[in-house]
């Protein structure tokens, strides 16, 4: 009797089954839409996602552009390049950057040099904020963005280093001093 | 950058709320292993302590994982449904509840590893130095079979220590997907690329030794892709895609005359030709098919099929109990689940923001679903059975874990995501940088 009942219940329920696998799978892929519409939503509204530092290159001409650099990525004149900075002498792939402790550690690809100065050539060398290096013709600028609020993402803690700190306390309003600039004919 | 009013886009700015699903899958955990539990006309315990753990078991797990980090919860609730699947499947194709105790057993210590898995993924950075370390231990714990092996019918890729029975390969996946993404994430060329490709090459020999060609095929297949992903090398990949094409082409003119590949010659022969009756092995194909065309639309009923007439239906022939089972209807909605398992990681691999974690999680979710394409192909009778296990739901502990240990990677990599995703949103509204030199 209770074999029968079992079979009765197992028979019935397969339909359930069937209506419950389409519900889940139905509501996972309606999830994915949606977040994969979301993650869209924020990119658009932020294009410079992620971006934890700026590159400033002085061209050959004079002329004066600013890049943005995520945590990592490669640099050069090539479309496969995360930053590509054409017209400047840079090879199609020129060097793989990573922004660790708050300084840019670069790495040459290939026959491409660094140099931080005329005479110098680099396979390999660590930047710190604001200084400058020649890559082909270019000389460019590697410059922190410090963010106002401490971040919380693991990847973005290791790129700004101990430096977090400095930041936080940078974030406190300093009081402003203000002194008494004496005027001629004060006296 | 101008500030973005939070309020003006809250709405799309929300994630989709997991609880419905969370829900029916805890449903699902409870009706199916309850009605097993009156399965064979009196109560059977161990059906119905599964009933309670399996639903409180997903519940417990979704609220750890998202205390401690702030993962994909959809992911982690799929993963949880397809490995309850397997319980129930378990359970009731089988007469005994042996295997379905051990896999619940399994699928306990794998929550354990996909949390410290997600953890460590978080934790460590210099994946590259470890590398170095691993790739020795990898390949030595590869040829543990030729030491420890205990030969299954056609291969000898397990190993059995002090009663406990395990394949080496299925455990090394993760690490070989760490390894590489580790080693192409670099962009220095050949120069550096090299050892990964030896390593792989090298992994791919002993598994072929064994011979285990199933995993030899996966391990190909992850190695190509995240070479591919990697270095965006185009040429050299297809290079390597026809020189393996030619390779297999060889291997099969000359798979009658040498004897360790016998079985092989033998089992391309009947996959040709399953209905002959010439061949006895025939019958586990013969028998698939007929338990997954007699499932029909809706399932013979849960408890009510004969899957377990196949041979080796706990692990490599899982889908057709699935199909029989649960009927074509259930099977299609299952393959879904696994479709929003590939996006999703896809997906995570895209949000990535360093080069390593985007190829972890490509290679993670590319394995999964290959290893998933391999079995499901292998049952329905469009390749050869490659012995390779359905993720998540095929019986095995070392099947289990390895899926469980890929989940927690793409999970982790997730958390990362989320929290990257935070601080831009922060940045978007409420305020800019300040640059400082």
């Amino acid at each position: 009797m209770a074999v029968d009942l079992f079979q009765s219940a197992a028979l019935m329920l397969r339909y359930g089954f069937a209506a419950a696998g389409a519900l889940i799978a139905g509501r996972a892929l309606y999830m994915t839409i949606r977040d994969g519409g979301r993650a869209s939503s924020i990119r658009a509204q932020a294009r410079e996602t992620g971006v934890i530092a700026n590159l400033i290159v002085k061209f050959h001409g004079g002329e004066i552009k600013k890049y943005t650099l995520n945590v990592e990525g490669m640099v050069g004149a090539g479309r496969v390049c995360d930053v590509r900075i054409a017209r400047a002498g840079l090879d199609r792939r020129h060097f793989f950057y990573e922004i660790v402790n708050g300084n840019m550690k670069i790495t040459a690809i290939g026959h491409s040099r660094i140099r931080i100065d005329d005479t110098q050539e680099l396979r390999e060398t660590i930047v710190r904020p604001g200084r400058e290096f020649i890559a082909g013709d270019a000389v460019i600028r590697f410059v922190v963005l410090r963010q106002k609020k401490a971040p919380i993402s693991p990847m973005t803690k290791r790129a700004y280093g101990n430096t977090i700190s400095l930041v936080l306390k940078d974030v406190k309003p300093k009081r402003v001093i203000r002194r008494r600039v004496r005027r001629r004919g004060d006296d | 950058m101008a500030m973005i009013e939070a309020s003006k886009y809250r709405k799309s700015l929300n994630r989709t709320n997991e609880l419905p699903l969370l829900h029916l899958v805890m449903l699902f955990q409870f009706v199916s292993m309850l009605l097993l539990t009156f399965r064979d006309g009196v109560m059977d315990a161990f059906s119905f302590q599964m009933s309670l753990y399996l639903p409180i078991g997903t519940f417990l797990g979704l609220k750890i994982i998202s205390k401690l980090f702030p993962v994909d919860r959809c992911i982690f609730i799929l993963t949880a449904f397809l490995s309850s699947l397997g319980v129930v499947l378990l359970r009731a194709v089988l007469k005994t509840t042996a295997d379905a105790s051990d896999q619940a057993l399994f699928l306990l210590i794998g929550y354990f590893l996909m949390i410290l898995s997600a953890f460590l993924i978080r934790l460590v950075r210099a994946w590259e130095k470890l590398s170095v370390i691993a790739m020795p231990l990898a390949l030595g714990f590869l040829c543990l079979p030729f030491v420890f092996g205990s030969p299954s019918a056609t291969a000898d890729s397990w190993v059995k220590i002090g009663g406990v029975q395990f394949q080496p390969s299925e455990l090394i996946k993760p690490v070989l997907i760490l390894v590489l993404s580790a080693g192409f994430s670099r962009k220095e060329g050949f120069r550096v690329w090299w050892r990964y490709v030896l390593f792989a090459g090298l992994a791919c020999s002993v598994l072929f030794l064994q011979p285990d060609l199933g995993a030899v095929f996966l391990y190909f297949i992850i190695t190509v892709c995240l070479f591919y992903a990697g270095t965006g090398n185009y040429k050299v990949t297809i290079a390597v895609l026809l020189i393996a094409v030619l390779g297999v082409a060889v291997f099969l003119k000359l798979l009658n005359s040498i004897d360790a590949f016998s079985y092989l010659a033998s089992r391309i022969a009947i996959w040709q030709n399953p209905f002959s009756g010439a061949y006895e092995d025939a019958r586990q194909i013969v028998q698939g098919l007929i338990s997954i065309a007699s499932g029909g639309l809706f399932g013979s009923g849960l408890g009510l099929g004969s899957a377990d007439r196949v041979a080796v239906v706990a692990s490599d022939y899982i889908f057709a109990a699935l199909s029989e089972e649960f009927g074509i209807l259930f099977t299609i909605c299952v393959l879904i689940v696994y479709l929003v398992l590939l996006i999703r990681g896809t997906t995570i691999a895209m949000n990535a923001r360093s080069r390593f974690h985007a190829l972890t999680a490509l290679g993670c979710v590319f394995a999964l679903t290959s290893q998933m394409l391999l079995i499901v192909c292998g049952n329905l009778h469009l390749i050869p059975l490659t012995g390779v296990t359905m993720p998540f739901v095929s019986g095995g502990g070392s099947s289990m874990l390895s899926s469980m240990i890929q989940a927690g990677i793409l999970l982790g990599i997730s958390s990362v995501n989320a929290e990257d995703e935070y601080d831009d949103l922060m940045r978007i509204t409420r305020g800019q940088w300040r640059e400082e030199e």
